[in-house]
């Protein structure tokens, strides 16, 4: 357990830093525009850091929607943290349960998705804690402090997501995504998952699309796997 | 800041809080069976096509797949890309460089 590992999550993360930006930037300006102040904004940030629920509370409270509905909305976003968890959970089962406390606060997307490839690739040093807690210190500096500007800025700028920014986000994560396609199985569960997530999210109304679409490709993905040694033996 | 934002916003960060750290600590009190422990390999790549797929295919809340929607093109060149290059800056660059161009041209 290197400490220096920090340093390599940080580094690793980089790329994630900089497309939060005008995620960032759009959710402070959206809060400001939803009437939220700016310490309301940022004790979102710092309490919840999670953009995806987030952006939807904010959306949702400039329409007057119930904290209620927007918490459990939140919750609905955010059960596909349950299957990050299980799929870290085999590398980090040696470490001391107050590792797990510390490190589940800062599981975002974008840290699950830089640091299970790493352990995934191994060379030793699986399960490393310090190489995530540097993944998601710097996910957790970038989204402090672009949401702090754009709340500032507020609606004297544009929406940063409207000049093609938005796409900084899938870009980064495909670069994740490819070189993770090493088998033909694997292509179709990518497949599989992405498509069914279009499909569910438009026809079932809420946020359930994630959970049943990785649940769905999964199953297909595990299913195949269990076929095809069947058949070879 | 008003009570009721308060109120919020600490729900908010404790339902999250406890989606991330349900299995972390699950996983430590039960054995996990051996289908789930084989389909674990199959999650990352479910879940990054989840989050990916829908910002392209569905940019503006409805199905865009026609061949003027220029994030499938960004999409496929970013892909291309990071296949041929294997770097996954260029591809990043390239892709985000190349979907404001084609946001000019459509």
């Amino acid at each position: 357990m290197d400490p220096r590992k920090f340093f390599t999550g940080l580094r690793k993360t980089f790329p994630f830093m900089v497309g939060l930006i005008p995620f960032g930037l759009a959710y402070g300006i959206m809060g400001a525009q939803a009437g939220l102040n700016l310490a309301e904004i940022m004790f979102m940030s710092v309490v919840v850091f999670a953009g995806s629920a987030q952006f939807m509370a904010v959306e949702m409270i400039s329409q007057n929607i119930g904290i209620v509905f927007i918490a459990f909305s939140t919750l609905l976003i955010n059960l596909r943290h349950i299957l990050m968890g299980l799929s870290l959970s085999p590398y980090l089962s040696r470490l001391r349960a107050r590792w797990l406390y510390i490190l589940a606060f800062g599981m975002v997307d974008e840290t699950y998705a830089v640091t299970i490839d790493y352990y995934q690739k191994g060379a030793g040093d699986s399960g490393n804690p310090y190489f995530m807690l540097g993944s998601s210190a710097g996910i957790y500096f970038s989204w402090l402090l672009t949401s702090f500007i754009g709340a500032i800025l507020g609606s004297s700028i544009q929406d940063p997501l409207a000049w093609g920014l938005d796409f900084a986000m899938p870009a980064t994560f495909l670069s994740i995504l490819i070189p993770q396609i090493k088998s033909m199985r694997m292509l179709l569960v990518m497949l599989i998952s992405g498509v069914s997530a279009v499909a569910f999210l438009l026809l079932i109304p809420g946020k359930w699309y994630i959970i049943m679409a990785t649940l769905l490709a999964v199953a297909a993905g595990t299913t195949m796997e269990i076929v095809q040694e069947r058949r070879s033996s | 800041m008003e009570t009721k934002y308060v109120i919020l916003i600490l729900l908010m960060g404790l339902v999250t809080y406890l989606t991330r750290v349900s299995f972390f600590l699950l996983s430590r009190k039960v054995k996990l069976p051996d289908l789930v422990f084989r389909s674990l390999k199959y999650i990352p790549v479910a879940i990054l096509a989840t989050l990916i797929f829908p910002g392209i295919f569905v940019p503006n809340k409805e199905l865009d797949i026609a061949i003027t929607n220029p994030y499938i093109w960004a999409a496929l060149i970013t892909a291309g890309t990071l296949i041929i290059s294997k770097n996954s800056l260029a591809g990043i660059v390239l892709g985000i460089a190349s979907l404001v161009v084609l946001r000019t041209v459509i």
